[in-house]
């Protein structure tokens, strides 16, 4: 058990809600050390992410918002222990997941999945759709060949695919198809937390509103845990019980989708939302929209005290000096800043 | 395998490079039924005799005999089948071990990696023939040791081609997606890896087998390969050397099928690579 620190531990007991939560996560970092010179003296790191705490409960969904390079992927990775976290911990069901060796690891994962961006990378071009979805059970020796098979079976019917495609290659399928493929296999030992990293962002709009469906039906069928990375701030509004916005490694502000989605407080948050276009071109026009003026600074030196003033419209000496606290400012609505 | 051998035969010169060595494959294969003549005979009466030539027992020299009277056809025909062996020999052998040094240096990385490439920059540091030259002095020229010396010399091209591809698709998804699974690392490298780095692995392989056979011709024509009374291509040459102005059949033979061998090869290997790698 590693050694907590007074602070830690104080946050993580204010953030636990009622009933236990599926998944916790503590204080996580993720750090990429750079490497430079001869013998590779270190020089610096890239803080992906940097301090992020926050629960799901299970059959819930929690939105990861943020622009690219903010670390959300990274924080999904870790989550399931793809990357190794720097420091923090997860706990998965209460359990310490942080530290499992490789054998405890494989058991753990068997109840965490992941659905991947690419459809195009993230399935094996040699290898046959039946290879692919049946690889997980055969991997944990799950059932008979023959029960297996059935379970391919019942698998691509469910994300609305046909028995007949299993003895086809991934490149004969579409994009939407293809992820259709990703998130069997992802089913395929009936999981209960799943990340999903951007799925649908390298799909068309038509073809992500199908997948975003099945993945919702999917979740009413078999109590899911969804926990849905995204730059994309409609769909996540769509399918999230909650919604994370992240800057900068750092959660800035977590509440439920509707409090985020109306009563924003973060700077951040309202820049995020007042660039989603409005479909009436009157309102379109008569709307503020908040512009942020500059470039995400770099993650490897991050600004002093808030890490969003370099940027921030309301940005003042204070911000500049002392990094705010992440805090439950109303009832279930965390956000770290001074002014919001 | 259907679809590969259409795509083959739509690409002309891979399809002549491609019989040209089933061609000498079978030659080398049945050397025994086609050679017409001992290739160890030597008969001083009929040395040098110039191609097409009948000799006293009513046999016709049609590539002519050589400085101790052997028949250069025959010795060709025997030759191929060491060329062909040693060529084989060594892309197996130096195959494997620079398929299995490319995979786990590049899946791996860290330190297992730095020492496998350093190991390959210091050894590519020394020219090819001085390396075999220093090897063959010190195992002694026979045909096995010949094989082990161009393997160790030639392992490093499937290393190096291996591992770069294994850098380019380690990271991606499908390989993230199957460690997610809770995949083993041998099975992610065997089952998800292995197969992506085949192809150029194999256009590497057909490559090097001209590569090979001419060194295997170098090291004879001087006189540290196979032992001097086998006869192989690079020895012909060798031997041939010194009666080029009177003799010129006993080099030109030898040195024509090296060309065309080599020059076969490598159109195969072209070929297999546009196939194999339809970007």
């Amino acid at each position: 058990m590693p050694v907590q620190i007074a602070g830690q531990q104080e946050q993580s007991i204010r953030l636990l809600d009622a009933e236990s939560p599926l998944l916790e996560v503590n204080d996580l970092k993720k750090y990429f050390p750079l490497k430079s010179g001869l013998f590779s003296r270190s020089g610096g790191s890239v803080k992906a992410v940097d301090g992020i705490s926050f629960t799901v409960q299970a059959g819930q969904t929690l939105g990861i918002v943020g622009e690219s390079g903010c670390g959300k992927s990274t924080l999904g990775r870790n989550i399931i222990r793809l990357q190794e976290p720097t420091s923090g911990r997860i706990l998965y069901n209460g359990q310490d997941m942080t530290h499992l060796n490789e054998g405890r690891l494989r058991h753990v994962r068997r109840d965490m999945q992941i659905i991947f961006q690419d459809p195009y990378a993230s399935l094996n071009a040699k290898l046959r759709i039946s290879e692919i979805v049946g690889e997980p059970l055969r991997v944990h020796k799950v059932g008979s060949r023959l029960e297996r098979q059935e379970k391919i079976e019942y698998l691509m019917e469910k994300v609305g695919l046909e028995a007949e495609h299993l003895s086809r290659f991934p490149h004969e399928f579409s994009g939407g198809q293809r992820q259709r493929i990703g998130i069997a296999r992802a089913l395929s030992l009936n999981p209960k937390l799943i990340v999903c990293d951007e799925p649908v962002s390298a799909l068309d709009v038509s073809v992500q509103s199908q997948v975003i469906n099945l993945l919702q039906d999917l979740q009413d069928e078999f109590g899911l845990t969804y926990l849905f990375i995204s730059h994309d701030l409609s769909v996540v509004r769509h399918i999230s019980d909650r919604v994370a916005v992240m800057y900068l490694g750092k959660i800035v502000e977590l509440a439920e989708t509707e409090k985020i989605y109306q009563e924003a407080a973060h700077p951040y948050t309202q820049a995020l939302l007042s660039a989603i276009p409005v479909p009436d071109p009157v309102e379109q026009k008569r709307r503020q929209r908040i512009v942020l003026k500059g470039d995400v600074p770099s993650p490897v030196h991050l600004p002093s005290g808030c890490r969003f003033h370099t940027r921030c419209p309301l940005a003042t000496d204070h911000c500049r000096e002392e990094e705010p606290v992440f805090e439950e400012k109303m009832e279930g609505h965390w956000v770290a800043c001074h002014y919001g | 395998m259907k679809r590969f051998f259409n795509q083959l035969t739509k690409r002309k010169t891979a399809l002549i490079g491609f019989i040209f060595l089933i061609f000498v494959f079978l030659i080398a294969s049945l050397t025994p039924f086609l050679a017409p003549m001992d290739p160890f005979v030597q008969n001083i009466e009929r040395r040098l005799l110039p191609p097409m030539t009948m000799n006293a027992d009513g046999f016709t020299h049609w590539l002519g005999t050589d400085q101790l009277g052997r028949d250069v056809l025959s010795r060709l025909i025997y030759g191929s089948r060491i060329s062909i062996m040693i060529a084989a020999g060594a892309v197996f052998i130096g195959g494997a071990i620079g398929l299995i040094v490319g995979l786990v240096s590049g899946y791996s990385g860290g330190w297992i990696d730095s020492v496998f490439m350093r190991l390959i920059d210091m050894q590519l540091a020394f020219p090819f023939l001085l390396l075999s030259l220093t090897m063959v002095s010190i195992l002694g020229s026979s045909i096995m040791n010949v094989v082990v010396v161009l393997s160790l010399t030639s392992w490093i091209s499937y290393a190096k081609v291996v591992r770069s591809s294994v850098l380019s698709i380690k990271y991606l998804e499908f390989i993230e997606a199957t460690r997610a699974t809770g995949t083993s690392k041998l099975a992610i490298l065997f089952r998800h890896i292995l197969p992506h780095v085949l192809s150029p692995f194999i256009v590497v392989a057909s490559f090097q087998v001209a590569t090979l056979i001419i060194a295997e011709s170098s090291l004879s024509f001087l006189g540290l390969g196979v032992p001097s009374s086998e006869p192989t291509w690079g020895a012909m040459l060798a031997d041939g050397r010194e009666y080029m102005t009177d003799a010129w059949w006993i080099a030109i033979y030898p040195g024509l099928m090296l060309m065309l061998v080599a020059m076969s090869a490598n159109l195969f290997g072209d070929g297999l690579r546009d196939v194999l790698d339809p970007q």
